[in-house]
């Protein structure tokens, strides 16, 4: 029983923190009508920076914090310009050029961290306030990853009470189902995709500044990540939060509790498990009906 | 279209040309080495280090008179971390740079890519750092010798650690690909000689990229074993180590012995209180230990270069490989591949750790592993290994 | 097609079939690997410039082509005449039926399949270690007698990438080619006019991924050895590159991509510190200024 809670306590902080990275990926897709390889790439960035802010700032005094804070951010500012200044003028052009503009963002972005950091793999320790095990009635568990599963559960919920409640909320929700009408409503539609493309940008980064003290920073992360979170989107439904929120935890507990089921040849099924999404139900579970 | 237009393209062609043409001119007298090495992609950091190694090496060398009293050349070329570019740059060397030898290779695969070049070109080919016991065995050829320890010396080395601590039930975590098979099969080979009543009671393979190690060190801790073999390398075991300390893996297996350089200087240093106190790890090279004359004189020169006092592991792979071609062009008084080859089968040489010599039948060298229990320090900022020994290779590395 | 095109081209194909005569075997090593690519890449650009249909697994065919030739001639001893064509057979039929399944999709969906099916074969291929050695990879591929020198097996791969780009040419040229440029412009009105868009898409796919395999397989013999890395979404990406950078919209611009990737990776010493960044800059300029790439910077600079 013990086992059993420990390993669903393992995938569900895992899951729950990748649909912090996810989440944002699909909402760029929603609005935008970008596939955004960068993404991982931007959690990668997060990470980093992070750890060049607790280098400088230490841990103590809520140091760890002050850094996430940081890495949003730069991962706004980041995006807005590149948003504003380069993918701006690619909307209007094949897809193509938007695909190929963010993998080119992947090896920039990429190539500049290692120029910054190296290929060492680097660590971030674990803040003092969340050091240590909790007792969750049924075991102990690292504070720290159930601190995780806290803040991907708010987060879901504060995107759903934004969605729901909110003027931009609104208006986002509108841009996924239909972006030409909106123009036509007086929306100011630019603004609006520049606003998604930096807060997910933003997520994906506090994302990755929040899982490093968990997982480390190491070259290749990105690309890692990315992966999973097409995987994630691809069940979830391009474009469906809440797809991403379910797709995100299936795959954590595919991860803890899969393993025990099919360890030889778990790479395989995860790639197969793609494949046969897109091509059984390309939508996904909640995604729209398009292009498929 | 017009020449304007053909100019870049013949002008490319040109230019290769003439960078073809310009090596003609160069003189003979120097011995030429070559070292291929991922300078850019995820192995960069350290495999730049391996380069400064060699680099290092190289100087010396020079600095002494040379070998066979001729000047040393030296061409690095870029690996980038995969086979096909070791490929390419191996025989780039080989037919632009016009090098005598190579040394070098980072991955398994780099090394095996590398190993069929120097087939191919019939040119010796030294691997500094692939430890794939498939470039000894079923890629054998007499042009591939190896430096570096191979995985039946790291897997027995770990086997001679876990049977000394009495460890009968045992859990072992390795990577799924080949470098954690191999480590598997290496030390199973060597626990069953040592103690056939040992029993691996349980197996996680986790995939390589994967950074959560959670369900993996569940699945250990659920186990009944009292000691853990793991095969987490280098940058792997740091996410692992945190992993691990915040479940208490540690704590409740009695035992834990770690390869894959698990104890190198950079990991322990980046770890830091997270590094886990009483486990056995092994490196590539620990800077204090041992305290030779040539090691020392090695680690000097070596701070020197880094501005660091306490180094990191890697330049020593790369420092080694060409000890032993050195000593082997040496021994067989000419550059002669031939000649070099039968020189260099059978031969003991200094190298920056103490004698090493060439088997014969393999051309693999009796490089053995440095393996410490990790302690904390009262004179350093990071923990030490301590003890720290250095286990032969000799009875192992089949 | 202008007719001076093909005529510049008959022009490099007469000047490289000279290259043995310059006895270095460096050059030799270097345009044998250019010529790979220039078929590698063509191949793609038959999806991605005359289709419209981007393909980021492009690599899992030269994976399947150059491990099928390699495996059966040195696991089975199937001689070389056999084993080239059959590893073509053998890519073909995967060619078809991934592509059955990813011209079912458009857009994204398209791109994100083949890439889900170029991870799904290098998969397979890590795995699958007992036959094709896994990430150990698959060593001591021996070319034959007549083909293991490095100018003859530079000849071969020149007859070979030539006899293929001619084949791809009369592709794109042919019917087939300018219903895929219709439907690449509009594939609504494409159906309309009676066209079964699916299928032809489909053919296209298997003629692209067939000459990847040769690419490929050519790849093998060359290194003597292929890795699970071949099949790596990366190796994909390379390719994808080339023919961005060559220029999607002619028939030679993945070549001439093909020909400044790799010239750059070798020649760029100092710069090779940064050479993912400098790729990527590169990358970016090409799409925002020069969108047919280098192919249409100099067909621009040949009007005047």
């Amino acid at each position: 029983m013990m086992y059993a809670t420990i390993q669903f306590l393992n995938g569900l902080s895992y899951g729950l923190s990748l649909f912090l990275v996810a989440a944002g990926l699909s909402i760029i897709f929603g609005v935008l009508r970008v596939l955004n390889f960068a993404h991982g790439t931007f959690y990668m960035l997060g990470g980093y920076v992070a750890y060049e802010a607790v280098s400088r700032l230490g841990l103590a005094n809520g140091g760890f914090w002050v850094a996430v804070a940081v890495s949003g951010l730069v991962l706004a500012a980041l995006a807005a310009v590149i948003e504003r200044l380069m993918l701006r003028k690619l909307y209007e052009r094949d897809e193509i050029y938007q695909l190929l503009f963010t993998f080119a963002l992947v090896l920039l972005i990429s190539d500049v961290i290692r120029g910054l950091w190296g290929t060492q793999v680097l660590s971030i320790s674990f803040p003092p306030e969340l050091r240590g095990a909790q007792d969750v009635g049924l075991a102990f568990y690292p504070r720290y990853r159930l601190f995780l599963c806290l803040v991907g559960g708010a987060v879901a919920i504060g995107i759903w009470f934004v969605f729901q409640r909110t003027r931009w909320g609104r208006i986002i929700r509108a841009a996924t189902q239909d972006r030409e009408i909106l123009g036509a409503l007086g929306v100011n539609v630019p603004r609006v995709y520049l606003v998604v493309f930096s807060a997910g940008a933003a997520l994906a980064g506090i994302g990755g500044a929040l899982a490093a003290p968990a997982l480390a920073l190491k070259p290749g992360m990105d690309a890692e990540i990315i992966v999973e979170c097409f995987i994630v989107v691809i069940i979830g439904g391009l474009g469906s939060l809440w797809g991403a929120f379910i797709g995100a935890l299936l795959i954590g507990q595919l991860r803890s509790i899969g393993l025990y089921f099919v360890p030889e040849w778990e790479i395989v099924l995860v790639y197969l498990l793609m494949v046969a999404v897109l091509v059984f139900r390309p939508w996904g579970l909640l995604g729209k009906r398009e292009g498929a | 279209m017009n020449l304007k237009a053909r100019l870049p393209l013949l002008g490319m062609t040109a230019i290769a040309l003439v960078m073809a043409s310009g090596v003609q001119a160069q003189d003979d007298e120097p011995i030429r080495i070559g070292a291929a090495y991922p300078l850019t992609g995820p192995a960069a950091t350290n495999g730049v280090l391996a380069a400064l190694g060699h680099d290092m090496i190289i100087d010396k060398i020079n600095a002494e008179g040379g070998i066979l009293g001729r000047r040393v050349e030296s061409f690095t070329r870029d690996s980038k971390g995969t086979p096909a570019d070791a490929t390419a740059a191996a025989r780039d060397l080989i037919t632009l740079d016009n090098v005598d030898f190579i040394v070098g290779g980072f991955t398994s695969g780099e090394g095996l890519a590398i190993s069929e070049v120097a087939l191919q070109e019939e040119v010796i080919y030294i691997a500094a750092i692939p430890k794939t016991i498939q470039m000894s065995e079923d890629n054998f050829h007499k042009y591939m010798f190896r430096a570096a320890a191979n995985t039946n010396t790291e897997g027995g080395s770990a086997a001679i650690i876990m049977n000394e601590l009495g460890v009968k039930r045992i859990c072992a975590m390795l990577l799924d690909y080949s470098y954690g098979h191999d480590l598997m099969k290496g030390f199973k080979k060597h626990l069953e000689r040592l103690d056939p009543e040992a029993e691996i009671v349980t197996e996680v393979w986790p995939a390589l990229n994967v950074s959560d190690y959670t369900p993996y060190i569940t699945e250990v801790m659920n186990s009944d074993c009292t000691g853990v073999f793991s095969g987490i390398w280098g940058g792997l075991f740091i996410p692992f180590a945190k992993q691990a300390n915040s479940f208490g893996l540690f704590d409740q297996k009695e035992h834990f012995v770690a390869a894959g350089e698990a104890g190198s200087q950079e990991i322990i240093e980046e770890l830091g209180d997270d590094m886990p106190t009483g486990i056995w790890t092994n490196s590539y090279e620990v800077w204090y230990f041992p305290d030779i004359e040539a090691h020392n004189e090695y680690v000097e020169e070596l701070r020197t270069r880094l501005d660091n006092p306490y180094p990191p592991s890697w330049p020593i792979t790369g420092y080694m490989a060409v000890q032993a071609l050195a000593a082997g062009i040496e021994a067989a008084g000419t550059t002669d591949t031939e000649a070099v080859i039968a020189a260099l089968e059978g031969l003991t040489y200094e190298s920056a750790i103490g004698p090493q010599t060439i088997r014969a039948s393999d051309h693999q060298a009796n490089r053995g592993q440095f393996w410490g229990q990790v302690a904390e320090s009262d004179e350093y900022d990071f923990k030490i290994l301590d003890p720290v020994r250095y286990i032969e290779a000799d009875d192992i590395m089949d | 097609m202008p007719r001076r095109h093909l005529l510049l081209a008959a022009a490099v194909v007469a000047l490289l079939a000279l290259l043995p005569l310059s006895g270095s075997t460096y050059l030799l090593y270097l345009f044998t690997q250019v010529l790979i690519f220039v078929l590698f890449a063509t191949s793609l650009n038959l999806l991605i410039g005359y289709a419209g249909l981007v393909s980021f697994g492009h690599a899992a065919f030269f994976a399947i082509g150059g491990y099928g030739c390699a495996i059966l001639l040195r696991s089975y001893g199937v001689p070389l005449l056999l084993a080239m064509p059959a590893a073509l057979v053998m890519t073909a039929v995967f060619a078809t039926l991934i592509g059955a399944l990813c011209v079912r999709l458009t857009s994204y969906y398209f791109s994100m399949l083949t890439l889900a099916f170029g991870q799904l074969v290098w998969a397979v291929v890590f795995k699958w270690r007992s036959m094709t050695g896994g990430d150990d990879g698959f060593l001591r591929i021996v070319s034959p007698s007549w083909i293991d020198t490095p100018a003859s097996f530079f000849l071969f791969t020149l007859v070979l990438v030539t006899l293929a780009m001619v084949a791809l040419w009369i592709v794109a040229h042919s019917p087939l080619g300018r219903t895929l440029m219709a439907i690449r412009e509009n594939q609504v009105r494409a159906g309309f006019l009676g066209v079964h868009t699916r299928r032809v898409q489909l053919v296209a796919f298997i003629i692209a991924g067939t000459f990847a395999g040769l690419a490929g397989a050519l790849f093998a013999l060359f290194n003597r050895s292929i890795f699970p890395d071949s099949a790596w979404w990366l190796q994909s990406a390379e390719v994808l590159i080339m023919v961005v950078l060559g220029g999607m919209n002619s028939f030679f611009g993945p070549a001439v991509g093909a020909l400044t990737l790799i010239l750059l990776g070798r020649l760029t010493l100092e710069l090779t510190a940064f050479w993912p960044a400098l790729l990527a800059i590169i990358l970016i300029a090409t799409l925002f200024f020069f969108p047919s790439g280098i192919a249409g910077l100099l067909k621009a600079r040949g009007r005047r």
